[in-house]
C-alpha cells in the first residue's frame, strides 16, 4: 500500500539541512510551501470536516434536531391537547392535505367528513365529503398552554380556521384523542427517557470504566465478570421484576425517574466498556509516557491527555446507546411495565395497537411505532457517523 | 563477582549511570482472576555504566529485553532488583530506584527519552508550541511568553522553523515529527537522552540526516546518550561503546570498534554475519553462517547460557552453567565460558 | 491481442509497459505508480528498493490484480507468460476473472511483511496449503496432505509432521513467515512476489528467510520480485535491481553495477546514506537534502531535482527526464546519467 501521508516539504527546512552540510541541492529553493488550513485545525475541526462527509449522519442529525424541537414545542406545533376527548370522533382515519379544490388554489385545506353506521354492524364509518372544505389556518387559537413552561398562550401553529372542526393529520384513537397531538407529547417523554436514561449510565459507565481501565488487574477482572453477568442477564424479566416493584400509586414523573434509572442499570455495561477499552489503549501511547516522563502528574494526563483523546469516542458511544433507552422505554411501556396512562409515551401509544381489532379498524395507531423506528434508524446513522469521525488522526 | 558487591563499588569519576544487577520481571496473569501464572525476565542481572559524554549503544533483537532498559532508567516503571546511581548536574550521586515521585519529578529534568514512532509519541490533539512547551510548564519554568521564546529556540536547533508552533503534528512528515520529539527532550536542557530506535521507523535519507542532527546536539549541548537499536549499522556509526544483549541478559560490553572487529560472544558473532550488507560482492565472498533456530520464550528460557542452544559452539557446560559477565581485557566484559579460547570473526573495516 | 509494441521474448516471465496506478483522494489525484517499466526473465530475482511512498508495493500488487478498489488504473500492460508458454495479458483481466484466480497461487505466489495477514487463524497451517494444493489440482486429500508436509520440510521447517496440523498462532514469526512461504510455493509457481517478507523479522531471522528464498530459487527455478527498502537485503538476494522514487524506476541494472556504479543522483546519494558495517568510520552520514514530497505535489520535471545535488536549472526542473540506456542494459531516468559514466571510469 502507498502510504498517503499529508505532510509538506518546506524549503527553509531543507535549506538548514543542506547548510548543515555545506551543500544545498542548486534548485532545492524552488519548492512552494503549501499551506493546509488542516495543519492549524483544532481536533474538533478536524472530527467536523470528516462528519461532513458522512451524509446519512448529516441528514440523521438534522432530521434529530427537527424531532427534538418538535417535542420541546409539542404544545405550540400540536392543535390540541393530548387528553382532549372527543366521543363523536373516534377512529378517525387521517386527512390528508389539499391545495387545490376544484383546480383552484385554496390554501392548504382538508376535507370534511361525512359520519354514518354500517347498517349491519353497526361500526361508524367515515366518509370523505369532497363538496365541504376545511380550510386550515395557522396560529390560530386554542387550548391555552405556557410556551416552554413560561409565556401563558393561546396559539397553535394550525388548526382548522372554523372553531366546530376538527383537523386530525394522523388520526384519532378510541377515544377521539387526536393521534398527532399525542404523538408530539409522548415524543417528549421518549425522547427525554432516552437521553436522561443515557445520562445516568453515562455517569455509572465513565466511573466505572475509568476505574478498570485506571486500575487494572484484580479490580479490573473483577468488573469485567460483573458486567458480563449483567450483560447475561435476561431483560425482559428484569425489568418487569424491577418495574413490578413500583407501586402504582406513585407520581408518574417519579416512575418515569425510575424507569430510565432502571434502563441506565442495565445500559452502563457497554459505554464501561469503550471507556476501559480507550483507557487501555490510550495507557500504552508513547505520548502518554513522553508526558509522565517530563515529570506531568497523574491528574494533568488524565485532564490533559486521555480525557481529550477520549471525548470524541464517548460522545458516539452515547448516541449509539440513546436508541437502545428509546427501545427499553418503548417495550417496558407497551407491556404495561413502565409508564401507564396518563402519561403520554410512544409505548403508551402503542399500547392501542395492541389488539389485531384495533390495527385492522384503525393501522394509523402504529404511526407512534414508526416514529420510533425513524428515530432510532437516525440516533443509530448518526452514532456510526461519529464513530468514523471520532479519530481524525487515523492512520 | 556478586551484586552486592558491585552495589557497594562507588562510582568512578566519568561515569553519568551506573545500572548495577538490575532485574525486572513481569508478571504473567491469567484465568479467571487474572491470577499470576508465571513471569517473564525481561531484563536479568544487568550491570553496565555510561560514561559522562559517551554514546552507549545497546544492540539485541526483539524481545532482547532492551527497550526495558531504558524504560527502567528513566523510571517509567519500577524495577524488581538492582540500582541505577545517576550523577546529577550539581554533582551528587542519587540512586534513582530508591527516589519517592517528587524526587524523581526533579531528576527528570536531567534525563529524558525519545522514541521510536514519531507517530504515536506525539499528543494529535496538541500544537507543537503545547508540546515541545509542555515540560517547562510542567516544572514552572517561566512565564507564557517565555517558554514561547524558548519553544521557538529549540524548533530551530532541530532545523525546524519556529513559525510551525500553532500547526498540530499531522502537519509534518515521520523525520520532522522525530525532530519536534528532539526538541521537546531538550526543552529541559537534560544530561542525558535515551534514543530508543530512534530512528528505525524513519526513510534511510531522513535517518541519516536525524542521526547527523543527534550528533550535532550531542557535540554543542554535551549530551550522553543511551541509543538502542537493531541496526547494527546505525549502533557501529553512532556509539562509543556497545552492548548486546540476548533474552533479557547482557552477552557483551564493549568498545565499538574493538567489538565489531573482533567480538568475544559466540552470539555477537552471529548478529554481524546475518545483517546483509548493501555490499553484493561482499556478500557472496562473506562466509555467513546463518544462525539456527530462533529466540527462545521469555517466558521458558533455556538453562544454562541462555543463548547455549543456538550456539555452534555450545557443550555441556554450557547447557548446564549459567555464565557471568566477566572482564576481560580491553575494557571488555563478556557473559561466555570460552571467550579467550573462541577464535571470532568480526567485521573488517576496509 | 497484445496491444504493446515492446517484443517479449521466449525467456521474458513478466513485463510491465508505462504501468499507471492512480488514486483519486481528497486532496487531489495521487499518482502512486507513474508509468512504471520493467520486466523479469525465468529464474530471476528481481530486487524493488525504494522509500515508502515510491510506489513499490503498490505496482507488485496491480501484477496480482488485488490493488486497493479505489485504485484507477490509468494505463499500461502487464504481460505474463504461463507454464504453458502462452501469454496473457494480465493488465486487461479483471481482478476475480477466472484467469487471475487461476493464475494466483497457481502460477504466482505472493508473501507479505506479516504473515498473519495471508495466513488464516482459524485453519491449520496443514488445511491452508491442502485446499491452495486441492483447488488448482485434481489430487486427493492424502496427496494434498503429503504434498503439505513435503513443502513444509522444503521451506526447513523443524518437526513438519507436527507442524502441519498447528495453526498460525501457535508459531514464532520466522516459522509463520516459513509457513506462508509454504503456502505460496504449494503449486510450484513460476514467479514469487515477495513484499518486504523480512521487514518485521530480527536479522538472524532475516538472514535464515534469505538464505531459504534463495536456496528454493535455485532449486525450483522460479523468480522472484523482491520488494525491500533495505538496501542490504536486495544486495544479498538479487540478481537484478529497479530503484523506485516516488512512483517512477529511476534506475535498473544488474546489482553490481547498482551498488558499484549507480548512474542515478538519487540511487549514489541513497547508498552513501547507509552506515556500512565495518566501514571507515565517518563523523558524519552523508544525507539526501530534504524529504520526500508529499503524493499531491510530485515536483515538475524530475521529481528528485529539489534534492538533487547535480540538478540544473531549466532542464531538470522542466522535462521529466528520458530512459537512458547503457550498452549493458543499465537504465538510469536522469538528463545527465551519461556523465556519471564517464566519471565512473576515471
Amino acid at each position: 500500500m502507498t502510504q498517503i501521508s499529508n505532510t509538506m516539504s518546506d524549503p527553509i527546512y531543507d535549506a538548514v539541512m543542506a547548510s548543515e552540510e555545506r551543500e544545498v541541492p542548486p534548485l532545492a529553493g524552488e519548492q512552494t510551501t503549501k499551506e493546509g488550513r488542516s495543519y492549524t485545525a483544532k481536533p474538533w475541526t478536524l472530527i467536523w470536516w470528516r462528519f461532513r462527509k458522512h451524509k446519512l449522519a448529516m441528514v440523521s442529525l438534522f432530521f434529530l434536531i427537527f424531532c427534538f424541537l418538535s417535542a420541546l414545542f409539542a404544545d405550540f406545533i400540536s392543535p390540541y391537547r393530548p387528553a382532549d376527548i372527543d366521543k363523536l370522533n373516534t377512529f378517525v382515519p387521517p386527512a390528508s392535505i389539499h391545495l387545490f379544490h376544484d383546480g383552484k388554489f385554496q390554501g392548504p385545506f382538508i376535507y370534511a367528513l361525512k359520519r354514518s353506521r354500517d347498517p349491519e354492524t353497526a361500526r361508524v364509518i367515515y366518509e370523505r365529503d369532497t363538496t365541504k372544505i376545511v380550510p386550515i389556518s395557522f396560529f390560530v387559537e386554542g387550548p391555552e398552554y405556557d410556551l416552554l413552561g413560561l409565556v401563558p398562550t393561546k396559539i397553535h401553529l394550525f388548526g382548522a380556521a372554523d372553531k366546530r372542526q376538527k383537523v386530525n393529520l394522523l388520526g384519532t384513537d378510541s377515544l377521539g384523542r387526536d393521534l398527532f397531538t399525542r404523538l408530539l407529547y409522548g415524543a417528549r417523554v421518549t425522547l427525554s427517557a432516552g437521553l436522561i436514561g443515557v445520562a445516568f449510565s453515562f455517569v455509572i459507565g465513565l466511573f466505572i470504566g475509568a476505574i478498570a481501565g485506571y486500575y487494572g488487574g484484580l479490580i479490573d477482572a473483577l468488573i469485567q465478570r460483573l458486567m458480563e453477568f449483567i450483560r447475561s442477564v435476561p431483560t425482559i424479566p428484569l425489568w418487569m421484576g424491577l418495574a413490578a416493584a413500583l407501586p402504582i400509586a406513585w407520581d408518574p414523573l417519579f416512575v418515569y425517574v425510575l424507569i430510565t434509572f432502571i434502563l441506565a442499570l442495565i445500559g452502563w455495561t457497554h459505554l464501561a466498556r469503550v471507556v476501559r477499552g480507550r483507557f487501555f489503549a490510550l495507557r500504552n501511547e508513547d505520548y502518554i509516557l513522553a508526558a509522565r516522563l517530563a515529570g506531568a502528574s497523574e491528574y494533568r494526563i488524565i485532564t490533559r491527555h486521555m480525557l481529550p483523546a477520549m471525548t470524541s469516542y464517548i460522545i458516539a458511544a452515547v448516541t449509539l446507546a440513546i436508541p437502545e433507552m428509546i427501545l427499553g422505554e418503548t417495550a417496558l411501556s407497551f407491556l404495561g411495565l413502565g409508564l401507564r396512562p396518563p402519561v403520554v409515551s410512544w409505548g403508551v401509544l402503542l399500547q392501542d395497537a395492541q389488539n389485531l381489532r384495533s390495527i385492522s379498524l384503525a393501522p394509523w395507531l402504529l404511526s407512534p411505532g414508526i416514529a420510533i423506528i425513524l428515530v432510532v434508524l437516525a440516533f443509530n446513522f448518526l452514532g456510526d457517523g461519529l464513530r468514523d469521525a471520532a479519530d481524525p488522526y487515523g492512520r | 563477582m556478586t551484586v552486592t558487591s558491585e552495589k557497594a563499588m562507588p562510582m568512578q569519576d566519568d561515569t553519568l549511570i551506573s545500572v548495577r544487577g538490575v532485574k525486572k520481571y513481569f508478571p504473567v496473569h491469567g484465568g479467571w482472576l487474572r491470577k499470576k501464572i508465571g513471569e517473564v525476565k525481561a531484563v536479568d542481572d544487568i550491570t553496565f555504566d555510561i560514561k559522562k559524554g559517551e554514546t552507549f549503544g545497546l544492540v539485541g533483537e526483539s524481545g532482547s529485553g532492551k527497550s526495558s532498559i531504558a524504560r527502567l532508567i528513566l523510571r517509567a516503571y519500577d524495577l524488581t532488583d538492582g540500582e541505577i546511581l545517576f550523577r546529577r548536574a550539581n554533582g551528587s550521586i542519587v540512586d534513582i530506584t530508591s527516589l519517592g515521585d517528587r524526587e524523581m519529578r526533579e531528576i527528570r529534568r536531567e534525563m529524558q527519552m525519545i522514541f521510536q514512532d514519531p507517530y504515536s509519541s506525539l499528543n494529535p490533539r496538541m500544537t507543537i508550541l503545547d508540546l515541545v512547551g509542555e515540560p517547562l510548564t510542567i516544572h514552572g519554568v517561566g512565564s507564557p511568553s517565555e517558554i514561547e521564546d524558548r519553544v521557538a529556540e529549540l524548533l530551530r536547533l532541530v532545523g525546524l522553523r519556529p513559525e510551525y508552533v500553532a500547526r498540530y503534528p499531522h502537519a509534518f512528515s515521520g523525520g520532522q515529527r522525530q525532530r519536534i520529539g528532539i526538541a521537546r527532550a531538550l526543552a529541559l536542557n537534560p544530561s542525558f537522552i535515551a534514543a530508543d530506535e530512534a530512528v528505525s521507523a524513519l526513510d534511510v535519507s531522513v535517518a541519516a540526516q536525524n542521526i547527523n542532527l543527534l550528533q550535532d546536539l550531542q557535540e554543542q549541548l554535551g549530551l550522553t546518550y543511551l541509543f538502542i537499536t537493531h541496526d547494527l549499522g546505525m549502533v557501529e556509526h553512532i556509539s562509543d561503546r556497545i552492548g548486546v544483549m540476548y533474552l533479557g541478559r547482557l552477552m557483551e560490553v564493549g568498545p565499538t570498534e574493538e567489538m565489531f572487529s573482533k567480538p568475544l560472544h559466540p552470539y555477537t558473532e552471529a548478529l554481524l554475519a546475518a545483517v546483509p550488507q548493501p555490499d553484493p560482492r561482499g556478500n557472496r565472498e562473506r562466509k555467513r553462517v546463518a544462525l539456527k533456530g530462533e529466540i527462545a520464550d521469555a517466558m521458558n528460557i533455556p538453562t544454562g547460557c541462555p543463548f547455549h542452544p543456538r550456539c555452534p559452539y555450545a557443550d555441556a557446560k554450557c547447557r548446564a552453567e549459567v555464565p557471568a559477565l566477566r572482564s576481560v581485557a580491553g575494557g571488555r566484559q563478556v557473559r561466555c565460558h570460552y571467550a579467550e579460547s573462541l577464535d571470532l570473526t568480526g567485521v573488517a573495516a576496509q | 491481442m497484445i496491444q504493446s509494441n515492446n517484443p517479449f521474448p521466449p525467456e521474458r516471465l513478466l513485463q510491465l509497459d508505462d504501468v499507471n496506478v492512480h488514486f483519486p483522494m481528497r486532496e487531489g489525484l495521487v499518482k502512486a505508480v507513474n508509468g512504471v517499466s520493467y520486466h523479469i526473465n525465468r529464474g530471476e530475482v528481481l530486487g524493488i528498493v525504494g522509500e515508502s511512498g515510491s510506489g513499490k508495493s503498490v505496482t507488485a500488487r496491480s501484477i496480482m490484480r488485488l490493488q486497493p478498489k479505489q485504485a484507477l488504473d490509468a494505463g499500461g500492460s502487464i504481460r505474463f507468460r504461463r507454464k504453458s508458454g502462452q501469454e496473457v495479458l494480465i493488465s486487461s483481466e479483471d481482478r476475480q476473472s477466472s484467469t487471475m484466480r487461476d493464475l494466483r497461487g497457481n502460477e504466482i505466489g505472493m508473501i507479505f511483511q506479516e504473515p498473519m495477514t495471508a495466513l488464516s487463524p482459524v485453519h491449520t497451517i496443514g488445511t491452508q496449503i491442502m485446499r491452495t494444493v486441492m483447488l488448482h489440482r485434481n489430487v486427493s486429500k492424502a496427496d494434498a496432505r503429503a504434498r503439505a508436509i513435503e513443502l513444509l520440510t522444503k521451506v526447513q521447517m523443524p518437526r513438519p509432521n507436527d507442524i502441519v496440523d498447528r495453526y498460525p498462532h501457535h508459531l514464532s514469526g520466522g516459522m509463520r513467515q516459513r509457513a506462508m512461504i509454504a503456502l505460496a510455493l504449494a503449486c510450484d509457481p513460476t514467479l514469487l512476489i515477495a513484499d518486504e517478507p523480512t521487514t518485521a523479522l530480527d536479522v538472524t531471522t532475516e538472514a535464515q528467510i534469505l538464505h531459504l528464498l534463495k536456496s528454493l530459487q535455485q532449486e525450483l527455478g522460479m523468480a522472484i520480485v523482491f520488494i525491500t527498502h533495505n538496501f542490504g537485503v536486495v544486495a544479498d538476494i538479487a540478481d537484478r535491481v529497479a530503484v523506485m522514487y516516488l512512483g517512477r524506476v529511476v534506475e535498473t541494472g544488474t546489482v553490481d553495477e547498482i551498488f558499484y556504479e549507480p548512474k542515478h543522483p538519487y540511487t549514489q546519494a541513497l547508498l552513501r546514506s547507509i552506515p556500512k558495517l565495518g566501514g571507515q568510520k565517518a563523523r558524519r552520514l552523508k544525507t539526501i537534502a530534504g524529504s520526500v514530497p508529499d503524493p499531491f505535489n510530485v515536483p515538475d520535471g524530475c521529481s528528485f531535482h529539489p534534492r538533487c545535488m547535480r540538478a540544473v536549472g531549466g532542464v531538470c526542473n522542466v522535462t521529466a527526464p528520458p530512459e537512458v540506456r547503457f550498452p549493458s542494459g543499465q537504465m538510469s531516468r536522469c538528463h545527465f546519467a551519461e556523465e556519471f559514466r564517464s566519471e565512473a571510469a576515471e
